[in-house]
This record gives C-alpha cells, structure tokens and sequence, in this order.
C-alpha cells in the first residue's frame, strides 16, 4: 500500500509488544494507516487499546517491534537517537493529558523552550511565543508561571508551545481528558481554529465523544488494531 | 545561559530542602576554613618558635657534629668563617657558638647540663630567646669583666637546684684535647624561660671566650646559627625559609668540604619538618572525612530532586532536549548548590578565625608540642585559602551529583510518559 501523497505520516503494518511478566503484551498489532496533512484525527478507543502507544510511536519517542514508520518522509527506524530527539523538536509537537509544562519556568519561557532548543535569538523566539500565546488567548498572562494558571490556560500553554516551532505534526495524548467541559470545548475550538489558520495537522487520542465530533477523521482503535475509520468532513 | 536560569530557579522548588542541603554543605566548609586557619596558627607558631630560638633559620657545623655533637668535631678558625658568612647577601645575622657537657655544682647539688657559649650581641640579631628571661638578665660581657663570670640557666633547673638569682655556681667541663677538668666560679645573672626544653631544662649559658676556656677550644667554635633575610625584610634577597631546599641552595657557598657543612632548620629540627610535612595529609584526610558525610546528604537531595521530576525529564527529552543538555543543568543545579551553601560557609569560616584571631586560643603555660605555648595561637584567616575550599567543595558536589546527571538525562520518555 503505497502512501498518499499528502500524508505527513504513515504506518505499515505497525507493532508494538511488551515483555510483561504475565507474559507479553501486543500494545499495537499490524497497524497501517496514513496521517494526512492538514487534517484533525482523532484516535479513539477504549483504555489499554494502544492509542497511547501510537501516538508515542508516531512521535519517535519509542521505536515499534516491527513495522514501519515514516514521518514526512523519514523513516523512523533509520534515525539515531540525537536525529529523533531533533525531528521531535523541529516538527513534531506534543500536548499531554497533564503535567505539560516545566513549573519553574513562565508561560512565555515554557513556549520560548523549544525554541532555545533550536538555537533562535531571544528577540526572534520571544516575539513569536508572545504572538502564539496571544493566539491561544494568554496574551495577558505570559509572566505567570503554571501554577499560577488554570488547567484549560495549563493546557493552552502547552498547545502554543507545541505550534511555537511551526511544527508538521501536534500530537495530543488526550489533552481535555482532566478539563471540565466546558473548558475541553473552548480548547478543541481553539485547536480546531488553530489547524485551519496554520494547517498544522493535529492528532488527538481520545475516548472523548466530543473531541471525536470535532475531527476530520476518527481511527477507531481495539485490543492494538483498527477496528473501524470514520470520515467527518 | 539558559541552563544556569533553570538550574537556579530548580534549586529553589523545595527551599527548605536546598537550604538544609546548604547548610550542611557550609558547616563543612566553615570547618574547613576555620580549621585551616588554626593550623596555620599553630605551625606558623612552631616554626617561628623554632626559627627565634636556638635553632635560627640554619646553622653552620663541622660535617658529623649535627649527628654525634662531638666536641672535637670544630669548624674553621671563627673570625674568617663568620667574615664570610656575613658577606653572604642572603645572610642577615649570623651567631657563633660553642657547645659542651658540664656538670654545674652548688653546695652539694649538682646536674650536668649543656654548656653554650654565645655572643649576646649576635644572639639578640638571631633569635629572640635571649629575651625570654623569668628573672634576672642576660648575659652582660661588659659586666662579668674579661674573666666574663657569669651564666643564665633555666628558670625550671635553677628551682630543682635551688639557685636564686646572684648565687656562685661551679661550672666544670672537660678540655676537648687533653680531657682535663677545668672549672669556673659563675655568678647566675638571669633565668631563661625560652619554652625551649633543652634551654629551660638542661643549658647552662656563658659569654663565648668562657665556653672556649672550659672547653679548652682556643679560638674555635662548634656552630654559628644564621638569621636569613625573607622577602619580608630584603624583597630583592630574601627566600622562602619554609623551603628546606632553598636555603640549601642559598647557603651552599658557606660549604667547605670537609670543615663546613650548612643545615636547614628543617634538618636540625627533624621533628617540627616532619610535622609541617603532615599538616598538608591531615587537611586532606579532614577534607575527606567531612565531605564524605555531606556527600550522603547531597546525592540524597539531589536524588530526591531528580526522582520528583522524572516525568519532567521525560517531558524535556519529548520536547526535543538532547540527554547532555539535560545532564547539563543538573550539574548547574547542584554546582548553585554547592556554591549557595559553600560561599556563605566559607564567610562564615573566615569570620570565625578572624574572631579567633583577634582573641586568641590560649592552651595554658604547660600545654607543648614541640614546643610550650606559653603565647595564644593565633588562626591565620586566608581569604584564598576560605575561596578555594568553597571552590573545592562546589566542585566535589557537582562530581556526586553526576550520577543523577546521567540518569536525567537517560530517562526514557515513552517508557516514563507511559507508566505515569
């Protein structure tokens, strides 16, 4: 199956198992699917169904047993250690569930950080975390550090760190799984608002019906493998 | 630049942790320079002692006499020796001696002692012993007429012989050719109260021609002890005269194969060089000891911290941070560490010996090490020295903390992410 031109990412027949105790563990099994550029995918299924796992894979922060995966045309299994942590800071960005920003550093340096990462000047990577932190709604609070900010302003934070790279790929490890509703709807808008004006492609995990709503497309995910794929738009 | 904001800021998560740390880490060092400092009281003490008693900063002998004091062991005729010595430019005073066994005898008491002739004037240019009198004065050679009949003993012989000042003692002694007794009737005119045991307790001091007569030397002499010039009296001239081998070198014209042979005071005083020689391992072993307790404290805090944050590590690594940069700023967290806690430690050190200084230790009159501390130790603060032991200690707590640097920047983020 050859990749869609326009695909940021594929996967051919993708695996990943563990070594448990109780024997091992296929967190994800035979799994091919394209990640289309531009586009919201949501990666749903129930805990323990390897969306995790995915998206860690997808993200070059783990490497899969067997498989491959290629992002914007690389193969991940051909990278070194130091080629994947530069591909990660260069053109992939992350949002976690929570836990997502470094406490003693402020919204402006948490946004600053991959930046500095990348070496730009302070003048250069401080104009665009102040322009992304506006975009996201924080224009105000950029000197504030996370614990003095709410969860939805937390994770807002994180999603302007992750677009402060102008990367190819967000990946989002459930991000309103700890966010009350109303303040998980305000997010998806805003990210949603974010990957039309940039076109960055987003890719959430999620067994959260309302995130799912908002994607172009949904993955459904079972015990490692597709079960199902349903187009939105 | 980065890494060092964020280390700095990391150190103060948990202040009451860091300044625990801190503290502990200080205390040590404040032990350190403080201890550093009495020591350097203490030897400055002995070696100045040393350096103003009898032994001078070196001395002239007959090659062997330093090893037998053998008293037909004599150097060269004294007048053309002494001339040459004091061309020397090194050579700031220079003090002939004489040296030999004698019984002193009053009444039906009697000891043997050791009997030095000197020169008063020369001796007063060398050391400052002479001055050290409990009762009494010093040798006077105007006042003893040619005859020269007069001695200082210690203060502690003259009470176990029970002489008071003015007493006539008998001074009997060996001629060195013919082993005839020759004895003199000596007035005591002053008791010595040196803390040179051997002044204090076993010399019988007499002007120079009275020891050559007892000992039936003629014009020869057994010893000249030298005072050299340091940078501190001749900027241009002086030496280190803590350096046994630069004042080898300095004095080595003065030796005459065969007849004269120079010595260092470390050479004359074995005991006093050995010790100066151990002061130096037991800084070391006290540094050791105490930075191995607080090692245990640093990589337990610093475990603790890094512990904490795996996540945080993790989340760094995912961001794209390489795993030396991580490294990095755990070692500039616990070098903030050592140097919040060391630099404090090491004021505080200073402080206290300059404290100490200003009071000074006193022992007691019958405290000795060598020598009797009858003056108080005085701790010598060294602002080098108190900045190199908090420079030493900051360096020693960014070595233990490398493990915790290696293991931040190991953490595996998927591994890590995944299990939270």
């Amino acid at each position: 199956m050859d990749a869609e031109p326009s695909a940021v990412a594929t996967l051919r027949d993708v695996s990943r198992h563990y070594a448990t105790t109780a024997g091992p563990v296929k967190a994800l099994d035979g799994v091919t699917m394209d990640i289309r550029r531009g586009e919201v995918l949501a990666i749903a299924g129930p805990s323990g169904s390897g969306k995790s796992t995915l998206l860690g894979l997808v993200g070059a922060l783990d490497r899969p047993t067997g498989g491959e995966i290629c992002v914007e045309g690389r193969n991940l299994a051909q990278l070194s250690a130091r080629e994947a942590a530069i591909l990660r800071r260069d053109r992939i960005g992350f949002v976690f569930q929570a836990y997502n920003l470094v406490p003693v550093l402020t919204a402006l340096e948490n946004v600053e950080y991959v930046m500095v990462l990348q070496g730009r000047s302070k003048t250069a990577r401080q104009q665009r975390a102040r322009q992304i932190l506006a975009e996201v709604g924080l224009g105000e609070l950029v000197d504030r550090r996370p614990g003095e900010l709410s969860g939805g302003q937390q994770q807002r934070v994180a999603v302007a760190r992750a677009l402060a790279a102008e990367p190819a790929l967000i990946l989002a490890d459930e991000p309103t799984a700890n966010l009350d509703s109303a303040t998980a709807a305000a997010l998806l808008d805003m990210m949603v608002a974010l990957n039309r004006q940039h076109g960055t492609t987003f890719v959430f995990s999620t067994h959260d019906p309302a995130v799912m709503q908002r994607a172009d497309r949904v993955v459904h995910l079972r015990d490692g493998r597709i079960s199902s794929e349903e187009r939105r738009s | 630049m980065e890494n060092l904001v964020l280390a700095w800021r990391n150190l103060w998560r948990n202040p009451r942790r860091t300044l625990l740390t801190a503290a502990a880490l200080g205390l040590g060092v404040m032990a350190m320079v403080a201890s550093d400092a009495y020591m350097e009281g203490v030897f400055g003490k002995i070696v100045e002692t040393t350096a103003n008693g009898l032994t001078g900063h070196a001395q002239l002998h007959a090659p062997g006499w330093q090893q037998t004091r053998d008293d037909q062991l004599r150097l060269p005729p004294a007048e053309a020796l002494l001339a040459r010595t004091r061309q020397l430019p090194v050579v700031r005073a220079a003090a002939p001696r004489t040296w030999g066994a004698a019984l002193l005898a009053i009444g039906d008491r009697n000891r043997s002692v050791q009997l030095l002739g000197v020169v008063p004037a020369d001796e007063a240019k060398v050391g400052r012993w002479p001055e050290r009198l409990a009762a009494g004065r010093f040798l006077d050679p105007s006042a003893g007429g040619d005859m020269g009949g007069e001695v200082v003993i210690g203060a502690p012989l003259a009470k176990r012989l029970e002489i008071e000042l003015d007493t006539r003692v008998v001074v009997t002694a060996a001629d060195v050719q013919t082993g005839e007794a020759r004895s003199e009737l000596l007035k005591v005119v002053g008791l010595l109260k040196s803390s040179d045991p051997l002044l204090d307790e076993a010399a019988a001091v007499v002007l120079l021609p009275v020891g050559q007569r007892l000992l039936g030397l003629g014009g020869s002499i057994h010893e000249v002890a030298l005072r050299l010039h340091t940078p501190q009296t001749a900027p241009a001239l002086g030496i280190d005269t803590d350096d046994a081998a630069e004042i080898a070198r300095a004095l080595a014209p003065l030796a005459v194969a065969g007849q004269v042979e120079p010595i260092a005071w470390h050479t004359a005083q074995p005991l006093v060089a050995e010790m100066m020689k151990m002061r130096s391992s037991w800084m070391f072993i006290f540094l050791g000891l105490i930075f191995m307790v607080i090692a245990f404290v640093i990589v337990g805090t610093m475990s603790m911290a890094m512990l904490e944050r795996t996540w945080e590590f993790a989340l760094l690594r995912a961001l794209g941070t390489p795993p030396l940069r991580l490294g990095a700023v755990v070692l500039a967290e616990s070098a903030w560490l050592g140097l919040v806690g060391a630099l404090p430690g090491a004021l505080a050190g200073y402080g206290l010996a300059a404290w100490l200084q200003k009071i000074g230790i006193r022992y007691g009159e019958n405290v000795t090490m060598i020598i009797s501390f009858s003056e108080p130790i005085r701790p010598v603060p060294s602002a080098s020295a108190a900045l190199q032991y908090a420079l030493v200690f900051s360096a020693l707590t960014v070595l233990v903390s490398a493990v915790a640097a290696f293991r931040a920047g190991r953490v595996e983020p998927a591994l890590t992410l995944r299990s939270r």
